[in-house]
């Protein structure tokens, strides 16, 4: 079995911590995107490094930070998937994802997945899909709003889209699109849940 | 019918989403399938390369979807003009316009186009914008209902 060693560093970008030691957790191995599930033996030094002996897939699904990484392993296989689209899928010339762009929306949807479920706020899964011009979009619905984050290679941009209704009982779309940053996501998901 | 007939906001339009001849269940061109098993229509069934959207004018085909098919097995959505209209995306104005084709090789008198027009210091239609207007029309033709549904194999 492979071993491996996790610094502070892993520790900072996944949800892992000392309450974790002697239970099956799956971590992240590496900042590619790529989690895998490890069986975590003892820890060595008080500063939370660990040794971590071989690769298991758990049986705990019972276990909270199981079902998290289980939510985040299937929206990294969705995102995967959209590598194997070929060029001109729609007839109108537009790429497949780069591998840049399918990067990117592994980290997005992963960081973004901790920093919901680490909040007050639950998680609604979202839709994943390749968009024109080698665009992948992740869309989340709630009561008529509507949040969405476009990413392409580095760049990754989120639109807000809700209806109102005016006193002739006509309805008005409305939008809004900006660069998301982690700070202001628990502001965008309030939105979505609570409008 | 007038080729400089004004479209109403009760006007019905029709978009046609095409099959893919390749894999119909391929639900990566125009349609997708909900968690309720339910099809509907996604924004690439509203894409086109230059930004501007070729629809047909119910009225002026009898509102008979099927002939905005060019495949049996396509969809044709439908949206209603004065929902397009009420679509708000910043630094543009959401138009619908009587477009009608009269060259004998591909003659459409039903033929419209839903553009975008920059307002302002503003020139060209982002990518960005143009998502934002395939996204809402989309949520239009879910609401309403489809005029044609999709048939899958």
């Amino acid at each position: 079995m492979p071993q491996q060693t996790l610094n502070t560093t892993h520790l900072q970008h996944s949800s892992l911590n000392t309450s974790t030691i002697g239970h099956v957790v799956p971590i992240q191995s590496d900042f590619q995107g790529d989690f895998k599930l490890v069986l975590i033996s003892h820890q060595v030094h008080d500063d939370y490094d660990l040794n971590v002996h071989g690769i298991t897939i758990s049986q705990e699904t019972h276990n909270p930070l199981n079902l998290e990484f289980h939510q985040i392993i299937r929206m990294h296989k969705i995102i995967d998937s959209l590598s194997d689209i070929k060029d001109n899928w729609d007839g109108e010339g537009s790429k497949r994802p780069t591998n840049k762009t399918i990067s990117t929306a592994k980290i997005l949807v992963k960081e973004f997945y901790i920093h919901i479920n680490s909040s007050i706020f639950h998680w609604i899964n979202p839709r994943i899909y390749n968009e024109h011009n080698g665009y992948i979009s992740i869309e989340w619905q709630n009561q008529g709003r509507q949040l969405y984050f476009d990413i392409k290679d580095d760049d990754v941009e989120y639109t807000k889209m809700w209806k109102t209704i005016d006193e002739e009982g006509n309805t008005w779309r409305d939008s809004e699109t900006d660069c998301p940053n982690m700070d202001s996501c628990i502001d965008l998901w309030k939105w979505l849940i609570n409008g | 019918m007038d080729k400089n007939y004004i479209i109403k906001d009760i006007d019905e339009l029709y978009r046609r989403v095409p099959i893919n001849p390749i894999n119909p269940n391929d639900n990566v061109v125009g349609y997708a399938v909900n968690a309720s098993g339910d099809i509907i229509v996604r924004s690439t069934a509203f894409f086109d390369r230059t930004k501007k959207i070729s629809v047909d004018l119910a009225i002026k085909q009898c509102f008979n979807p099927r002939l905005s098919q060019n495949d049996p097995r396509d969809g044709v959505a439908k949206l209603i003009t004065g929902n397009v209209r009420r679509i708000r995306i910043k630094d543009y104005k959401i138009k619908v316009l009587y477009d009608p084709i009269y060259d004998p090789a591909e003659k459409n008198e039903a033929h419209s186009l839903i553009v975008m027009e920059p307002v302002g210091e503003k020139v060209g239609i982002s990518d960005s914008a143009f998502r934002n207007l395939r996204r809402n029309l989309a949520d239009i033709a879910n609401e309403v209902g489809w005029a044609l549904e999709q048939t899958l194999q």
